[in-house]
Protein backbone atom coordinates (compact mmCIF):
# COMPACT_ATOMS: atom_id res chain seq x y z
CA UNK A 1 0.00 0.00 0.00
CA UNK A 2 1.45 3.60 -0.63
CA UNK A 3 0.22 5.08 2.18
CA UNK A 4 2.61 7.89 3.85
CA UNK A 5 4.00 6.40 6.89
CA UNK A 6 2.85 10.17 8.49
CA UNK A 7 -0.29 9.36 7.46
CA UNK A 8 -0.46 6.07 8.71
CA UNK A 9 1.27 6.80 12.47
CA UNK A 10 -1.81 9.52 13.02
CA UNK A 11 -4.91 8.45 11.00
CA UNK A 12 -5.32 4.55 10.70
CA UNK A 13 -3.51 2.06 12.72
CA UNK A 14 -0.76 0.42 11.75
CA UNK A 15 -0.24 -3.74 12.37
CA UNK A 16 2.69 -5.71 12.22
CA UNK A 17 3.00 -9.26 13.35
CA UNK A 18 -0.46 -9.59 15.38
CA UNK A 19 -0.83 -13.02 16.48
CA UNK A 20 -3.50 -14.34 18.00
CA UNK A 21 -5.03 -17.85 19.34
CA UNK A 22 -8.10 -18.68 20.44
CA UNK A 23 -8.20 -22.24 21.96
CA UNK A 24 -5.57 -23.40 20.43
CA UNK A 25 -5.90 -22.72 17.33
CA UNK A 26 -3.89 -19.46 15.25
CA UNK A 27 -6.57 -17.07 15.00
CA UNK A 28 -4.15 -14.37 13.63
CA UNK A 29 -1.03 -15.77 12.41
CA UNK A 30 1.89 -12.54 12.03
CA UNK A 31 -0.78 -10.58 10.25
CA UNK A 32 0.79 -7.38 8.55
CA UNK A 33 -1.20 -4.58 7.41
CA UNK A 34 -1.53 -1.09 7.35
CA UNK A 35 -4.54 1.48 6.63
CA UNK A 36 -4.82 5.48 6.60
CA UNK A 37 -7.97 7.47 5.29
CA UNK A 38 -10.35 5.79 3.29
CA UNK A 39 -11.82 2.31 3.82
CA UNK A 40 -9.90 -0.84 3.66
CA UNK A 41 -12.14 -3.79 3.29
CA UNK A 42 -11.12 -7.23 5.22
CA UNK A 43 -12.41 -10.06 3.18
CA UNK A 44 -12.22 -14.01 4.09
CA UNK A 45 -14.52 -16.52 4.37
CA UNK A 46 -16.06 -17.40 8.01
CA UNK A 47 -13.19 -18.63 10.58
CA UNK A 48 -10.54 -16.70 8.53
CA UNK A 49 -9.69 -14.41 11.51
CA UNK A 50 -11.95 -11.18 10.68
CA UNK A 51 -13.69 -10.69 13.83
CA UNK A 52 -10.74 -10.95 15.59
CA UNK A 53 -8.64 -8.87 13.67
CA UNK A 54 -11.68 -5.97 14.05
CA UNK A 55 -12.22 -6.80 18.07
CA UNK A 56 -8.27 -6.32 18.31
CA UNK A 57 -8.48 -2.64 16.39
CA UNK A 58 -11.76 -1.99 18.20
CA UNK A 59 -9.29 -2.10 21.27
CA UNK A 60 -11.87 -4.73 22.95
CA UNK A 61 -9.10 -8.12 22.33
CA UNK A 62 -5.44 -7.74 22.48
CA UNK A 63 -3.48 -9.56 20.47
CA UNK A 64 -0.35 -11.97 21.86
CA UNK A 65 2.37 -10.80 19.91
CA UNK A 66 3.31 -8.05 17.35
CA UNK A 67 3.04 -4.22 17.43
CA UNK A 68 0.13 -2.14 17.00
CA UNK A 69 -0.67 1.83 16.64
CA UNK A 70 -4.24 2.75 16.51
CA UNK A 71 -5.09 6.48 15.56
CA UNK A 72 -0.93 7.34 16.40
CA UNK A 73 -1.21 5.47 19.76
CA UNK A 74 -0.66 2.79 22.07
CA UNK A 75 -3.78 0.78 22.66
CA UNK A 76 -1.75 -1.32 25.23
CA UNK A 77 -1.22 1.41 27.44
CA UNK A 78 -4.43 2.32 29.21
CA UNK A 79 -4.73 6.26 28.95
CA UNK A 80 -3.76 6.22 25.01
CA UNK A 81 -6.39 3.33 24.87
CA UNK A 82 -8.79 5.64 26.52
CA UNK A 83 -7.72 8.42 23.85
CA UNK A 84 -8.48 5.93 20.89
CA UNK A 85 -11.55 4.71 22.41
CA UNK A 86 -13.10 9.10 22.39
CA UNK A 87 -12.14 8.66 18.68
CA UNK A 88 -13.57 4.80 17.81
CA UNK A 89 -16.85 3.71 16.22
CA UNK A 90 -17.76 0.14 16.96
CA UNK A 91 -20.38 -2.10 15.07
CA UNK A 92 -19.96 -5.46 16.32
CA UNK A 93 -20.34 -8.76 14.27
CA UNK A 94 -23.70 -9.77 16.59
CA UNK A 95 -24.71 -6.66 18.97
CA UNK A 96 -27.18 -7.23 21.70
CA UNK A 97 -29.62 -4.45 22.51
CA UNK A 98 -30.83 -3.40 26.23
CA UNK A 99 -34.34 -4.16 26.70
CA UNK A 100 -37.02 -2.44 26.88
CA UNK A 101 -35.35 0.30 25.21
CA UNK A 102 -36.37 2.44 22.07
CA UNK A 103 -33.89 3.79 19.46
CA UNK A 104 -33.43 6.84 20.65
CA UNK A 105 -32.85 6.02 24.45
CA UNK A 106 -30.22 2.93 22.90
CA UNK A 107 -28.15 5.86 21.14
CA UNK A 108 -28.29 7.83 24.22
CA UNK A 109 -27.12 5.31 26.15
CA UNK A 110 -24.02 5.06 23.88
CA UNK A 111 -23.57 8.83 23.55
CA UNK A 112 -23.26 8.91 27.68
CA UNK A 113 -20.97 6.29 27.29
CA UNK A 114 -19.11 7.85 24.88
CA UNK A 115 -19.01 10.78 27.97
CA UNK A 116 -21.36 13.02 25.76
CA UNK A 117 -22.69 14.58 29.14
CA UNK A 118 -24.02 17.68 27.81
CA UNK A 119 -27.88 16.82 27.63
CA UNK A 120 -28.16 19.36 24.56
CA UNK A 121 -25.00 18.80 22.58
CA UNK A 122 -26.00 14.86 23.14
CA UNK A 123 -29.71 15.59 21.81
CA UNK A 124 -28.67 17.32 18.85
CA UNK A 125 -25.74 14.69 18.21
CA UNK A 126 -28.23 11.54 18.63
CA UNK A 127 -30.37 13.00 15.83
CA UNK A 128 -27.87 13.84 13.87
CA UNK A 129 -26.84 10.16 13.57
CA UNK A 130 -30.34 8.73 13.44
CA UNK A 131 -30.66 10.98 10.68
CA UNK A 132 -27.66 9.95 8.74
CA UNK A 133 -28.98 6.00 8.80
CA UNK A 134 -32.44 7.34 8.22
CA UNK A 135 -34.23 6.35 11.63
CA UNK A 136 -34.77 9.97 12.65
CA UNK A 137 -39.26 9.18 12.32
CA UNK A 138 -38.36 5.58 14.52
CA UNK A 139 -36.82 7.20 17.30
CA UNK A 140 -39.59 6.43 19.76
CA UNK A 141 -40.21 2.89 18.37
CA UNK A 142 -38.51 0.33 20.82
CA UNK A 143 -35.90 -1.54 19.29
CA UNK A 144 -37.83 -5.05 19.40
CA UNK A 145 -40.34 -3.23 17.25
CA UNK A 146 -37.77 -2.45 14.26
CA UNK A 147 -37.12 -4.92 11.53
CA UNK A 148 -33.92 -6.34 11.53
CA UNK A 149 -32.12 -4.07 9.13
CA UNK A 150 -33.44 -0.97 11.18
CA UNK A 151 -31.42 -2.89 14.14
CA UNK A 152 -28.39 -2.76 12.05
CA UNK A 153 -28.72 0.98 10.91
CA UNK A 154 -29.28 1.62 14.61
CA UNK A 155 -26.28 -0.07 15.58
CA UNK A 156 -24.43 1.29 12.96
CA UNK A 157 -25.72 5.04 14.17
CA UNK A 158 -24.46 4.66 17.62
CA UNK A 159 -20.94 3.76 16.10
CA UNK A 160 -20.83 7.33 14.47
CA UNK A 161 -21.70 9.46 17.26
CA UNK A 162 -19.10 12.01 17.86
CA UNK A 163 -17.52 11.90 14.65
CA UNK A 164 -15.29 8.74 15.19
CA UNK A 165 -11.36 8.91 13.18
CA UNK A 166 -11.50 5.13 13.18
CA UNK A 167 -14.71 3.02 12.19
CA UNK A 168 -14.65 -0.60 12.48
CA UNK A 169 -17.75 -2.15 10.85
CA UNK A 170 -17.81 -5.78 11.30
CA UNK A 171 -20.36 -7.34 8.54
CA UNK A 172 -22.29 -3.89 8.89
CA UNK A 173 -24.59 -4.95 5.55
CA UNK A 174 -25.38 -8.57 6.60
CA UNK A 175 -29.40 -8.62 6.75
CA UNK A 176 -30.02 -5.07 4.73
CA UNK A 177 -32.25 -5.32 1.86
CA UNK A 178 -30.78 -4.34 -1.32
CA UNK A 179 -32.32 -0.46 -1.10
CA UNK A 180 -31.19 -0.04 2.59
CA UNK A 181 -27.21 -1.64 1.21
CA UNK A 182 -27.11 0.81 -0.95
CA UNK A 183 -27.63 3.65 1.11
CA UNK A 184 -24.99 2.82 3.87
CA UNK A 185 -22.76 2.34 1.00
CA UNK A 186 -23.20 5.57 0.51
CA UNK A 187 -22.88 6.97 3.78
CA UNK A 188 -19.51 4.72 4.20
CA UNK A 189 -18.20 6.13 1.01
CA UNK A 190 -18.71 9.75 2.40
CA UNK A 191 -17.39 8.78 6.14
CA UNK A 192 -14.46 7.01 4.25
CA UNK A 193 -13.23 10.70 2.68
CA UNK A 194 -12.79 12.13 6.14
CA UNK A 195 -11.87 9.08 8.53
CA UNK A 196 -10.51 5.45 8.56
CA UNK A 197 -13.33 3.19 7.74
CA UNK A 198 -12.60 -1.00 8.36
CA UNK A 199 -15.17 -3.25 7.24
CA UNK A 200 -15.21 -6.72 7.19
CA UNK A 201 -17.41 -8.47 5.00
CA UNK A 202 -17.79 -11.59 2.80
CA UNK A 203 -19.19 -9.57 -0.01
CA UNK A 204 -16.87 -8.51 -2.94
CA UNK A 205 -19.34 -6.51 -4.14
CA UNK A 206 -19.39 -4.55 -1.18
CA UNK A 207 -15.55 -3.84 -1.26
CA UNK A 208 -15.80 -3.43 -4.88
CA UNK A 209 -18.17 -0.54 -4.20
CA UNK A 210 -16.50 0.96 -1.44
CA UNK A 211 -12.77 -0.41 -0.80
CA UNK A 212 -9.91 2.24 -1.81
CA UNK A 213 -8.17 -0.45 -0.07
CA UNK A 214 -8.64 -4.42 0.62
CA UNK A 215 -7.30 -7.13 2.70
CA UNK A 216 -7.77 -10.83 1.96
CA UNK A 217 -7.38 -13.08 5.44
CA UNK A 218 -7.19 -16.66 5.00
CA UNK A 219 -6.60 -18.68 7.80
CA UNK A 220 -5.70 -16.02 10.12
CA UNK A 221 -2.89 -15.09 7.14
CA UNK A 222 -3.03 -12.10 4.72
CA UNK A 223 -3.07 -13.44 1.64
CA UNK A 224 -3.48 -10.13 -0.56
CA UNK A 225 -3.15 -6.23 0.55
CA UNK A 226 -3.49 -3.49 -1.94
CA UNK A 227 -6.30 -1.64 -4.03
CA UNK A 228 -9.08 -3.50 -5.11
CA UNK A 229 -8.27 -3.21 -8.73
CA UNK A 230 -5.27 -5.61 -7.86
CA UNK A 231 -7.33 -8.46 -6.54
CA UNK A 232 -8.94 -8.76 -10.12
CA UNK A 233 -5.71 -8.76 -11.63
CA UNK A 234 -4.17 -11.84 -9.53
CA UNK A 235 -6.92 -13.90 -11.52
CA UNK A 236 -5.87 -11.91 -15.29
CA UNK A 237 -5.60 -14.96 -17.40
CA UNK A 238 -7.21 -17.78 -15.14
CA UNK A 239 -10.87 -17.22 -15.81
CA UNK A 240 -12.44 -19.43 -18.28
CA UNK A 241 -16.07 -19.46 -19.29
CA UNK A 242 -16.97 -22.96 -20.89
CA UNK A 243 -19.82 -25.05 -21.78
CA UNK A 244 -19.36 -27.46 -18.62
CA UNK A 245 -17.51 -27.93 -15.96
CA UNK A 246 -13.52 -28.99 -16.29
CA UNK A 247 -11.95 -30.53 -13.59
CA UNK A 248 -8.95 -28.26 -13.38
CA UNK A 249 -11.07 -25.65 -12.51
CA UNK A 250 -10.24 -24.92 -8.50
CA UNK A 251 -14.06 -22.73 -8.24
CA UNK A 252 -16.59 -22.79 -11.04
CA UNK A 253 -20.15 -22.06 -11.02
CA UNK A 254 -23.04 -21.23 -13.89
CA UNK A 255 -23.45 -17.67 -14.52
CA UNK A 256 -26.27 -16.10 -15.93
CA UNK A 257 -25.55 -16.91 -19.66
CA UNK A 258 -25.78 -20.44 -18.91
CA UNK A 259 -21.93 -20.72 -19.40
CA UNK A 260 -20.02 -22.32 -16.73
CA UNK A 261 -17.37 -19.36 -14.61
CA UNK A 262 -14.31 -21.19 -13.56
CA UNK A 263 -11.43 -20.02 -12.21
CA UNK A 264 -7.87 -21.74 -12.32
CA UNK A 265 -5.86 -24.04 -15.03
CA UNK A 266 -7.56 -23.68 -19.11
CA UNK A 267 -9.84 -25.70 -19.40
CA UNK A 268 -10.68 -27.66 -22.89
CA UNK A 269 -12.51 -25.69 -25.52
CA UNK A 270 -13.09 -22.70 -23.06
CA UNK A 271 -12.97 -18.90 -23.55
CA UNK A 272 -10.81 -16.56 -21.61
CA UNK A 273 -12.50 -14.18 -19.55
CA UNK A 274 -12.25 -10.78 -18.26
CA UNK A 275 -11.09 -11.18 -14.18
CA UNK A 276 -13.25 -9.61 -11.79
CA UNK A 277 -12.63 -8.97 -7.62
CA UNK A 278 -14.82 -11.80 -6.95
CA UNK A 279 -12.20 -13.68 -9.09
CA UNK A 280 -9.18 -12.66 -7.51
CA UNK A 281 -10.54 -13.28 -4.37
CA UNK A 282 -11.75 -17.33 -5.22
CA UNK A 283 -8.71 -17.82 -6.75
CA UNK A 284 -7.64 -17.32 -3.12
CA UNK A 285 -9.84 -19.30 -1.26
CA UNK A 286 -11.26 -21.48 -3.15
CA UNK A 287 -10.36 -25.08 -2.58
CA UNK A 288 -9.09 -24.12 0.98
CA UNK A 289 -7.26 -21.12 0.14
CA UNK A 290 -4.42 -23.17 -1.24
CA UNK A 291 -4.28 -21.42 -4.44
CA UNK B 1 -52.37 45.56 7.97
CA UNK B 2 -51.82 47.21 4.86
CA UNK B 3 -48.32 46.26 3.75
CA UNK B 4 -47.63 48.94 0.92
CA UNK B 5 -45.05 50.07 3.02
CA UNK B 6 -41.69 48.19 3.23
CA UNK B 7 -38.48 48.12 5.99
CA UNK B 8 -35.79 50.47 3.67
CA UNK B 9 -32.41 49.84 3.74
CA UNK B 10 -31.68 52.29 6.59
CA UNK B 11 -34.26 51.35 8.92
CA UNK B 12 -32.91 47.49 8.52
CA UNK B 13 -29.39 49.05 9.10
CA UNK B 14 -30.40 50.51 11.98
CA UNK B 15 -32.36 47.62 13.55
CA UNK B 16 -29.37 45.32 12.50
CA UNK B 17 -26.43 47.87 14.54
CA UNK B 18 -29.43 47.97 17.51
CA UNK B 19 -29.95 51.52 16.76
CA UNK B 20 -33.94 51.85 17.35
CA UNK B 21 -35.61 52.10 20.61
CA UNK B 22 -37.78 49.26 21.83
CA UNK B 23 -41.04 50.36 20.32
CA UNK B 24 -39.17 50.79 16.55
CA UNK B 25 -37.67 47.20 16.53
CA UNK B 26 -41.04 45.69 17.90
CA UNK B 27 -42.63 47.54 14.83
CA UNK B 28 -40.02 46.31 12.10
CA UNK B 29 -40.11 42.61 13.75
CA UNK B 30 -43.79 42.48 13.25
CA UNK B 31 -43.78 44.49 9.87
CA UNK B 32 -41.26 41.54 8.88
CA UNK B 33 -42.93 38.71 10.01
CA UNK B 34 -46.18 39.81 8.65
CA UNK B 35 -44.61 41.04 5.27
CA UNK B 36 -43.32 38.78 2.33
CA UNK B 37 -40.91 40.94 0.51
CA UNK B 38 -39.40 42.18 3.61
CA UNK B 39 -38.69 38.66 4.74
CA UNK B 40 -37.31 37.58 1.75
CA UNK B 41 -35.53 40.94 1.87
CA UNK B 42 -34.44 39.40 5.28
CA UNK B 43 -33.21 36.45 4.22
CA UNK B 44 -30.12 37.61 3.06
CA UNK B 45 -29.05 39.10 6.25
CA UNK B 46 -29.70 35.98 8.57
CA UNK B 47 -25.97 33.66 9.40
CA UNK B 48 -27.27 30.45 7.77
CA UNK B 49 -24.76 28.17 9.75
CA UNK B 50 -26.67 29.83 13.10
CA UNK B 51 -30.35 29.35 11.61
CA UNK B 52 -29.64 25.64 11.02
CA UNK B 53 -27.94 25.52 14.52
CA UNK B 54 -31.32 26.63 15.88
CA UNK B 55 -33.32 24.88 14.02
CA UNK B 56 -31.57 21.31 14.12
CA UNK B 57 -31.56 22.03 18.51
CA UNK B 58 -35.02 23.05 18.03
CA UNK B 59 -35.63 19.60 16.47
CA UNK B 60 -33.65 17.60 18.69
CA UNK B 61 -35.70 18.76 21.27
CA UNK B 62 -38.75 18.27 20.07
CA UNK B 63 -37.57 14.19 19.07
CA UNK B 64 -35.95 14.10 22.47
CA UNK B 65 -38.21 11.71 24.77
CA UNK B 66 -39.15 12.73 28.23
CA UNK B 67 -37.15 10.35 30.75
CA UNK B 68 -39.26 7.59 31.81
CA UNK B 69 -40.43 7.13 35.67
CA UNK B 70 -37.35 4.56 36.06
CA UNK B 71 -34.75 7.01 35.29
CA UNK B 72 -36.24 10.50 36.99
CA UNK B 73 -36.63 8.28 40.51
CA UNK B 74 -33.03 7.69 40.47
CA UNK B 75 -32.17 10.98 38.80
CA UNK B 76 -34.17 12.25 42.69
CA UNK B 77 -31.81 9.94 44.50
CA UNK B 78 -28.73 11.81 43.16
CA UNK B 79 -27.59 9.52 40.02
CA UNK B 80 -26.42 11.21 37.03
CA UNK B 81 -27.91 10.77 33.29
CA UNK B 82 -25.46 7.99 32.81
CA UNK B 83 -25.47 5.88 35.93
CA UNK B 84 -29.32 6.14 35.91
CA UNK B 85 -29.45 4.69 32.27
CA UNK B 86 -26.75 2.10 32.87
CA UNK B 87 -29.04 1.34 35.93
CA UNK B 88 -32.18 0.58 33.48
CA UNK B 89 -29.91 -1.04 30.44
CA UNK B 90 -28.77 -3.69 32.95
CA UNK B 91 -29.46 -6.97 31.98
CA UNK B 92 -32.62 -8.46 33.15
CA UNK B 93 -32.82 -5.52 35.99
CA UNK B 94 -36.60 -6.64 37.09
CA UNK B 95 -35.32 -10.44 37.24
CA UNK B 96 -33.30 -9.99 40.48
CA UNK B 97 -36.55 -9.91 42.25
CA UNK B 98 -37.76 -12.73 41.59
CA UNK B 99 -35.11 -14.57 42.01
CA UNK B 100 -34.28 -13.28 45.70
CA UNK B 101 -37.83 -13.52 46.81
CA UNK B 102 -38.12 -17.10 45.12
CA UNK B 103 -34.99 -18.23 46.92
CA UNK B 104 -36.19 -16.72 50.13
CA UNK B 105 -39.58 -18.16 50.10
CA UNK B 106 -38.12 -21.50 49.26
CA UNK B 107 -35.74 -21.11 52.44
CA UNK B 108 -38.83 -20.03 54.47
CA UNK B 109 -41.34 -22.84 53.39
CA UNK B 110 -37.95 -25.54 54.25
CA UNK B 111 -37.45 -23.89 57.58
CA UNK B 112 -41.04 -24.23 57.88
CA UNK B 113 -41.46 -27.93 57.33
CA UNK B 114 -38.39 -29.63 58.23
CA UNK B 115 -35.92 -29.53 60.87
CA UNK B 116 -33.07 -27.53 61.61
CA UNK B 117 -30.45 -29.67 58.84
CA UNK B 118 -31.97 -29.21 55.54
CA UNK B 119 -32.92 -25.56 56.40
CA UNK B 120 -29.07 -24.88 57.82
CA UNK B 121 -27.79 -26.40 54.45
CA UNK B 122 -30.13 -23.58 52.93
CA UNK B 123 -28.88 -20.77 54.78
CA UNK B 124 -25.26 -21.69 53.38
CA UNK B 125 -26.54 -21.33 50.09
CA UNK B 126 -28.29 -18.26 50.72
CA UNK B 127 -24.92 -15.87 49.76
CA UNK B 128 -24.66 -17.26 46.24
CA UNK B 129 -27.88 -15.94 45.72
CA UNK B 130 -26.65 -12.10 45.41
CA UNK B 131 -23.30 -13.30 44.44
CA UNK B 132 -25.05 -15.06 41.23
CA UNK B 133 -26.53 -11.80 41.13
CA UNK B 134 -23.34 -9.79 40.43
CA UNK B 135 -21.67 -12.23 38.89
CA UNK B 136 -23.85 -12.01 36.21
CA UNK B 137 -24.28 -8.63 36.06
CA UNK B 138 -21.75 -7.92 33.06
CA UNK B 139 -20.59 -9.45 29.89
CA UNK B 140 -20.97 -13.13 29.71
CA UNK B 141 -23.82 -14.99 28.20
CA UNK B 142 -26.78 -12.66 29.61
CA UNK B 143 -25.15 -9.55 28.97
CA UNK B 144 -26.31 -8.56 25.26
CA UNK B 145 -24.71 -5.54 25.17
CA UNK B 146 -21.14 -6.29 26.25
CA UNK B 147 -19.65 -6.42 22.99
CA UNK B 148 -20.99 -2.73 21.97
CA UNK B 149 -19.71 -1.16 25.20
CA UNK B 150 -16.87 -2.84 25.68
CA UNK B 151 -14.91 -0.25 23.07
CA UNK B 152 -16.75 2.73 25.21
CA UNK B 153 -14.30 5.52 26.89
CA UNK B 154 -16.34 5.26 29.70
CA UNK B 155 -14.48 4.18 32.47
CA UNK B 156 -14.97 0.14 32.67
CA UNK B 157 -14.81 -0.31 36.53
CA UNK B 158 -17.47 2.12 37.02
CA UNK B 159 -20.20 0.46 34.84
CA UNK B 160 -19.52 -2.84 35.94
CA UNK B 161 -19.86 -1.19 39.38
CA UNK B 162 -23.05 0.34 38.43
CA UNK B 163 -24.12 -3.26 37.01
CA UNK B 164 -23.29 -5.20 39.75
CA UNK B 165 -25.50 -2.12 42.31
CA UNK B 166 -28.43 -2.42 39.89
CA UNK B 167 -28.56 -6.28 40.48
CA UNK B 168 -27.07 -6.39 44.23
CA UNK B 169 -29.60 -3.70 45.49
CA UNK B 170 -32.97 -5.35 44.53
CA UNK B 171 -31.43 -8.72 45.78
CA UNK B 172 -30.29 -7.99 48.59
CA UNK B 173 -33.70 -6.20 49.39
CA UNK B 174 -35.99 -8.57 48.00
CA UNK B 175 -34.14 -11.00 50.18
CA UNK B 176 -34.27 -9.13 53.89
CA UNK B 177 -37.89 -8.18 52.73
CA UNK B 178 -38.91 -11.62 52.39
CA UNK B 179 -37.08 -12.66 55.75
CA UNK B 180 -38.73 -10.21 57.40
CA UNK B 181 -42.03 -11.09 56.21
CA UNK B 182 -41.97 -14.66 56.00
CA UNK B 183 -42.61 -17.22 58.82
CA UNK B 184 -39.53 -19.07 59.27
CA UNK B 185 -37.19 -17.74 56.82
CA UNK B 186 -33.67 -17.30 58.08
CA UNK B 187 -32.11 -15.38 60.68
CA UNK B 188 -30.39 -12.32 58.46
CA UNK B 189 -26.94 -14.01 59.28
CA UNK B 190 -26.36 -14.56 55.76
CA UNK B 191 -26.06 -10.87 54.95
CA UNK B 192 -22.78 -9.73 55.65
CA UNK B 193 -21.30 -12.62 54.17
CA UNK B 194 -23.41 -11.87 50.92
CA UNK B 195 -22.17 -8.43 50.60
CA UNK B 196 -18.50 -9.56 51.03
CA UNK B 197 -18.38 -12.57 48.91
CA UNK B 198 -19.76 -10.50 46.09
CA UNK B 199 -17.56 -7.23 46.92
CA UNK B 200 -14.84 -9.64 47.05
CA UNK B 201 -15.72 -11.13 43.18
CA UNK B 202 -15.54 -7.29 41.62
CA UNK B 203 -12.53 -6.80 43.53
CA UNK B 204 -11.09 -9.71 42.32
CA UNK B 205 -12.16 -9.10 38.38
CA UNK B 206 -11.20 -5.33 38.55
CA UNK B 207 -13.99 -4.28 35.53
CA UNK B 208 -13.50 -7.54 33.81
CA UNK B 209 -16.07 -10.04 33.04
CA UNK B 210 -17.06 -10.81 37.16
CA UNK B 211 -18.29 -14.25 36.13
CA UNK B 212 -15.35 -16.17 36.61
CA UNK B 213 -14.45 -14.60 39.62
CA UNK B 214 -18.12 -14.86 41.17
CA UNK B 215 -17.30 -19.11 40.13
CA UNK B 216 -14.15 -18.79 42.07
CA UNK B 217 -15.45 -17.31 45.10
CA UNK B 218 -18.65 -19.59 45.38
CA UNK B 219 -16.10 -22.54 45.02
CA UNK B 220 -14.05 -20.89 47.70
CA UNK B 221 -17.14 -19.99 50.07
CA UNK B 222 -18.49 -24.18 49.51
CA UNK B 223 -14.71 -25.03 50.04
CA UNK B 224 -15.34 -23.11 53.65
CA UNK B 225 -18.87 -24.71 54.20
CA UNK B 226 -17.02 -28.07 54.09
CA UNK B 227 -14.25 -27.47 55.86
CA UNK B 228 -15.97 -25.76 58.94
CA UNK B 229 -18.38 -28.86 58.76
CA UNK B 230 -15.49 -31.26 59.06
CA UNK B 231 -13.56 -29.75 61.80
CA UNK B 232 -16.26 -28.34 64.21
CA UNK B 233 -18.83 -30.92 62.84
CA UNK B 234 -21.15 -27.78 62.47
CA UNK B 235 -21.63 -25.70 59.51
CA UNK B 236 -22.66 -22.97 61.47
CA UNK B 237 -19.32 -21.96 61.99
CA UNK B 238 -19.09 -19.91 58.86
CA UNK B 239 -21.84 -17.94 60.66
CA UNK B 240 -20.61 -17.82 63.99
CA UNK B 241 -19.74 -14.44 65.59
CA UNK B 242 -16.30 -14.42 64.76
CA UNK B 243 -17.05 -15.11 61.31
CA UNK B 244 -19.26 -12.27 61.09
CA UNK B 245 -17.17 -10.06 62.47
CA UNK B 246 -14.27 -11.62 59.29
CA UNK B 247 -17.01 -10.45 56.99
CA UNK B 248 -17.36 -6.74 58.44
CA UNK B 249 -13.65 -6.49 57.52
CA UNK B 250 -13.85 -7.70 54.20
CA UNK B 251 -16.79 -6.00 53.23
CA UNK B 252 -14.54 -2.80 54.57
CA UNK B 253 -11.52 -3.80 52.57
CA UNK B 254 -13.50 -4.04 49.34
CA UNK B 255 -15.14 -1.19 49.64
CA UNK B 256 -12.35 1.18 50.50
CA UNK B 257 -10.47 -0.94 47.46
CA UNK B 258 -13.04 -0.16 44.75
CA UNK B 259 -13.67 3.68 46.15
CA UNK B 260 -9.47 4.51 45.93
CA UNK B 261 -9.23 2.52 42.28
CA UNK B 262 -12.30 4.84 41.16
CA UNK B 263 -10.19 7.73 41.99
CA UNK B 264 -7.18 6.40 39.47
CA UNK B 265 -7.67 7.12 36.49
CA UNK B 266 -5.30 4.11 35.28
CA UNK B 267 -7.08 1.44 37.46
CA UNK B 268 -10.45 3.00 36.37
CA UNK B 269 -10.11 2.25 32.89
CA UNK B 270 -9.18 -1.38 32.95
CA UNK B 271 -8.81 -3.19 31.36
Amino acid sequence: MTMSNQAATTTGFTARALTRSYRGTRALDAVDLTAGSGLLGVLGPNGAGKTTLLRILATIAAPESGDLTLLGRDPSEVRQRVAIRRQLGYVPQEPGFPRGFTAYEYVDYIALLKEMSDRRRRAAEVVRVLDLVGLTDRAGTRIRKLSGGMRRRLVLAQALLGDPALLILDEPTVGLDPEQRLAVRDLLSTLAQTCCVVLSTHLTEDVAALASHVAVLVEGRVRYDGPPRGLAELAAGRVWSAADRSPGARVAWRGEDGAVRQVGDPPQGADLSAPTMEDGYMLLVGAGGAA
Amino acid sequence: MSLEWHVDDHLIGAYRAGALSLAQSSSVETHIVACAYCRAQAVGFADAARLRATYSNARALALTPPQGSFESGLRRLGIGDAAARIVRASPAARRPWVMAALAMSGFAAVGGTVDGRAATVLLMLAPLVPLAAVALAYGGVVDPMAETEAPLPYPRLRLVLLRALALLTPTVVAMVLAAALLPGAPEPTWLLPSLGLSLLTLVLARGRDPSPFGGAVALAWLTAVAVARTWSGNVSAVYSAGAQLAFAVLVITCCAALAAWMRTPDLRNLP
